[in-house]
């Protein structure tokens, strides 16, 4: 059995034992009693017997002396010898008249009924006489019917025996009461006779109560154990006792079965039954009320303990009130030292996982849970989070030291606190504090993150004799009705201060949608792999026009990369992205690639065209990535040329240079990208054996208005020359632009005024559509003005 | 041995001055019963094939009943049929002797000492007699239709005198045997001599020897 409770286990199992023993004890003394009663009942109901039995002896010997006076009797005698059947007969009344007998008869000699009764008793008695040899008178019971009757018989002896007198009475109901009134308890007598199957039956007035089987075996145990025996009837149970009866024949054997109902015979032990019920029940409710509370008691302590224990778990105070010397006493002194250390430790743990040693200040960790806690109190005006980005930490920790830098966060620390009596401040990173407001409306999130600057613009005194200018900058976050997580505000805070320091403000509120773009940047990634893998990449090809072959005589392959779900997605954009993941190199062998077989495919067109390349920077430092471009473009069955930022040089000039020399060895054409736009410096310029410089797009644009630009590009396009160069000039949208250009000695244009980046299968119509129809025809709109001009 | 039988032929001959018709001998007959206990008080008769008158010296002769002493002497007494017994009273008391079997019914009203009553019994059979008064006392004649007849004494034992050789039955009668009639017999070819003997039922296991009852 299992129990959920310690003390129902106890009570039950003290319980259950002491009531077991109880039920024993009650169930021992009852059988005492009933056995008690049945011995004594017995020795009453055998007393009876003999009693009875005597009275029935003192009957037929009075019986069987006149049965023997009239059997002696001379005159009877010469009677019956002399078959004075009348005589007989009127002597036999006379002296039954005189006895009172129930019946009588007289058998002659030969033993056949002479006079008297003629009914079945004397048949009976006739056949139980013939086979005994008797001389004396004799006596026992006789059955007719299985109702008893008493019978004496006296032989009439003269000498030889000439018949017997016999006389008879029932053992009827009456004789039966007439019995049972000499007994002092109100026992019932019957007289049993046994029939050849061996069952025993007696008159149905008697025995109606009772089965005949269970009545007749009782009856033979009873013989067999002299004592007494239990029999049910309808009455209930009844204490029964046998004794057996002479018989006349020697053979029906009869008994006298006695019995006395059990009820009467506990009812004298029934005040006894009553007080020993009495106390068992007693017992039994005073032994289960002891149980429950030695269970409770010894249970208590425990269950104390389970509680603290539960407590402590659940982080609350679990401490046990001792109120007793025992060992539970011990053991909960024991807890509640195990308890308070713990809690100590945990004290310990948790102010150092929520405070910044260095500075007692709280710590990232506790300005989480302190924004969760005040997160869902905000209210509809939300609240705010401030990044303070201290600048230059680095710098001041260097030269001031750990605990000077130390002490600055916490001086900034106390001047905050001591402004803004509401906001909480913690440290986020050595060199970031963190401030949050609750609640704080959107409105109020960039007027307050000023006045933090502004506070924390002039000069802070560090220690007593040294002061410090500090620059902060600040990312807010504001957040109205959404709920994110406690972390993500942080981090957006922090992100806004990133964005502060990018884009060198002091001050930014956290973008939703640069966020956005950040996080799209590492869905695009994946998808960059992923169009690689699938070689999802095109390469369009936007012309480029010679002056002066006055014809397309070279194209730049441009990359354009069309997502199935994002659509066409900026080259800017992507190419960044594969330049920063190492994807570059996948991306330009594919690009390669694409040219050489389009060359191939031109060239069996009959079409001749030099493509440039861009060559991102980031591949000119990798040997191995050259060598593979060398071998590939080594059977290009055309010109290649890589498009290089001075940039790139710029960074590693050495190996950069190296790499540039490698591919003009091999015969591929260099161009300067770009040029203009990034850091241009002559010397590197000077040292690039490129053989075209590409004048950047912005400059192009600018050149009809702009006298300055238009200097520029002349200048430039001389400059070109100069070092042995030709000239390509990048978005040459207008008429006049082109012919401004081509006045100026520009070698080649490219742009829209052109034509614009298209894909090969456009890119064959075009050239052959060019050459066929000429530029003027081709391109009337750039040509137009040009003849207008001049 | 022929010295022997002419010694018991003479002697039979002196005793009963019987003519000596036919050869004739002395049969010995015991009976015990079925434990080889000797029987007293049976009559033991022996009947010739071809008969035996009884002869008129036997029928005359004296046969006493004594009452002595509250009882009958002997108790059982064997008579030839047509004898007559004597019933002497020896006693102080008065006794009233009877039988009521059917052989012979009678009955001898109280008669003092010194007083006799006689009775002839002249039909074969049993008489039982018994005292009125005295439910003790009770005997028994025997009345026999053959002159070859004794009764045997304490050690079961009779001796018949001058039996005919000739073929006949033995036949033994005592009033407790358990038989039919109180009574069983044997046939004996002729010729046939030396001792009988007879294993006989007796009811009630010790025997009234005295006449008690």
């Amino acid at each position: 059995m299992a129990f959920k409770r310690l003390s129902t286990k106890l009570a039950v199992m003290y319980g259950g034992l002491f009531s077991a023993a109880l039920l024993v004890i009650a169930i021992a003394c009852y059988m005492a009693v009933i056995s008690y009663a049945r011995v004594s009942v017995q020795k009453e109901l055998q007393a009876n017997a003999e009693v009875f039995k005597r009275i029935w002896t003192l009957n037929s010997e009075a019986l069987q002396t006149n049965a023997g006076l009239l059997s002696r009797d001379f005159g009877f005698k010469q009677a019956l010898a002399t078959n004075d059947k009348a005589t007989v007969e009127s002597a036999f009344l006379n002296l039954q008249g005189r006895l009172n007998a129930d019946a009588g008869v007289i058998l002659g000699a030969d033993g056949q009924p002479v006079a008297g009764d003629q009914s079945a008793l004397s048949q009976t008695v006739t056949s139980a006489l013939a086979g005994r040899d008797a001389w004396q008178p004799v006596s026992g019971i006789v059955a007719v019917d299985s109702r008893p009757w008493q019978v004496v018989a006296a032989p009439v002896m003269a000498p030889d025996r000439l018949g017997w007198v016999v006389f008879a009475s029932r053992l009827d109901e009456s004789e039966m009461r007439g019995m049972e009134t000499l007994s002092a308890i109100p026992i019932r007598a019957a007289v049993m006779t046994q029939t050849r199957g061996g069952l025993w039956q007696g008159p149905p007035e008697q025995t109606r109560d009772f089965k005949t089987d269970s009545l007749s075996f009782v009856i033979d145990q009873s013989l067999q154990t002299k004592a007494a025996s239990m029999v049910d009837s309808a009455k209930g149970s009844l204490i029964a006792v046998a004794t057996p009866l002479p018989s006349l024949d020697g053979r029906q054997t009869s008994v006298l079965l006695l019995t006395y109902p059990l009820g009467h015979a506990l009812k004298a032990y029934q005040p006894l039954l009553t007080v020993l019920l009495g106390i068992g029940t007693l017992g039994l409710v005073l032994v289960v009320v002891a149980s429950l509370y030695l269970s409770r008691s010894l249970v208590r302590p425990i269950l104390a303990l389970k509680d603290a224990a539960f407590n402590l778990k659940a982080g609350r105070s679990g401490q046990v009130r001792v109120d007793s010397h025992d060992e539970m006493a011990d053991l909960a002194h024991a807890f509640n030292a195990m308890a308070i250390s713990i809690e100590d430790r945990e004290r310990d743990i948790t102010r150092l996982a929520k405070t910044d040693v260095a500075t007692d200040l709280p710590n990232r960790s506790a300005f989480e849970d302190y924004i969760t806690a005040m997160r869902d109190r905000s209210g509809e005006n939300g609240m705010v989070v401030i990044a303070i980005g201290i600048e230059r930490f680095a710098h001041i920790r260097a030269v001031w030291g750990v605990a000077y830098a130390h002490t600055l966060v916490s001086r900034l620390q106390a001047i905050l606190a001591s402004i803004f009596d509401r906001a909480y401040i913690s440290r986020l990173s050595a060199d970031t504090l963190g401030l949050t407001l609750s609640p704080c409306a959107a409105e109020q999130a960039l007027p307050l993150a000023r006045a933090i600057q502004a506070r924390l613009a002039k000069r802070i005194k560090v220690t007593d004799d040294q002061s410090l200018d500090v620059v902060v900058t600040l990312g807010v976050y504001h957040i109205g009705t959404s709920r994110p997580t406690a972390d993500e505000m942080i981090e957006r805070s922090l992100i806004a201060l990133d964005q502060a320091r990018a884009s060198k403000s002091s001050i930014v509120l956290f973008d939703p949608r640069i966020y956005s773009e950040l996080a799209d940047n590492l869905l695009l990634t994946d998808q960059l792999y992923a169009a690689l893998q699938q070689k999802q990449m095109e390469v369009w090809y936007q012309p480029k026009f010679c002056y002066r072959a006055g014809r397309i005589t070279a194209v730049e392959a441009l990359v354009r990369w069309q997502h199935p779900e994002r659509g066409f997605v900026s080259p800017q954009r992507f190419v960044r992205i594969a330049e920063e993941t190492g994807c570059i190199r996948d991306l330009t062998l594919q690009v390669l690639q694409t040219c050489l077989a389009d060359q191939s495919r031109l060239k069996a067109l009959g079409i001749e065209l030099d493509i440039s390349i861009n060559y991102s920077g980031r591949l000119l430092s990798d040997e191995q990535f050259n060598a593979r471009t060398l071998a590939m473009c080594d059977d290009a069955v055309g010109g290649i040329c890589l498009e290089i930022t001075e940039t790139a040089v710029i960074e590693d000039p050495t190996i950069g240079l190296a790499a540039i020399n490698t591919f003009v060895s091999h015969g591929l054409e260099i161009s300067i990208d770009d040029f203009g736009t990034g850091l241009s410096s002559l010397s590197y310029l000077k040292q690039i054996p490129a053989h075209e410089l590409k004048i950047d797009r912005a400059f192009i644009m600018e050149i009809e208005s702009g006298q300055r630009d238009a200097l520029l590009v002349r200048s430039s396009i001389d400059l070109a020359h100069g070092l042995g160069m030709k000239v390509t000039a990048e978005g040459v949208e207008t008429a006049a632009a082109f012919g401004l250009l081509q006045a100026m000695g520009c070698d080649m244009a490219q742009g829209y005024g052109i034509a614009k980046p298209m894909s090969f299968e456009k890119l064959v119509p075009f050239i052959e559509d060019f050459s066929r129809k000429g530029i003027t025809a081709a391109m009337p709109s750039l040509v137009a003005p040009q003849k207008a001009a001049s | 041995m022929k010295i022997v039988f002419a010694r018991l032929l003479v002697l039979v001959a002196c005793l009963f001055a019987a003519p000596a018709s036919t050869l004739a001998a002395d049969l010995t007959v015991v009976v015990t019963d079925t434990a080889g206990k000797p029987v007293p008080s049976a009559v033991v008769t022996f009947a010739p094939a071809n008969g035996a008158a009884i002869a008129a010296g036997l029928k005359a002769g004296a046969y006493t009943m004594t009452q002595k002493l509250m009882k009958f002497a002997p108790y059982v007494l064997a008579v030839p049929a047509g004898a007559t017994v004597n019933f002497p009273n020896q006693d102080r008391v008065n006794h009233h002797v009877y039988s009521f079997s059917k052989v012979q019914p009678f009955q001898f009203p109280l008669y003092g000492q010194g007083k006799t009553r006689t009775m002839k019994f002249d039909h074969p059979g049993t008489v039982a007699v018994a005292c009125n008064i005295h439910d003790s006392m009770s005997a028994y004649i025997r009345v026999v239709d053959t002159p070859y007849f004794a009764t045997t004494d304490m050690s079961g034992r009779v001796t018949l005198a001058g039996v005919p050789e000739a073929a006949g039955r033995l036949s033994v009668w005592q009033p407790m045997m358990d038989a039919p009639e109180h009574s069983v017999s044997r046939a004996l070819a002729s010729g046939k001599s030396g001792p009988q003997t007879f294993a006989i039922k007796v009811r009630g296991g010790a025997l009234p020897a005295s006449g008690a009852y």
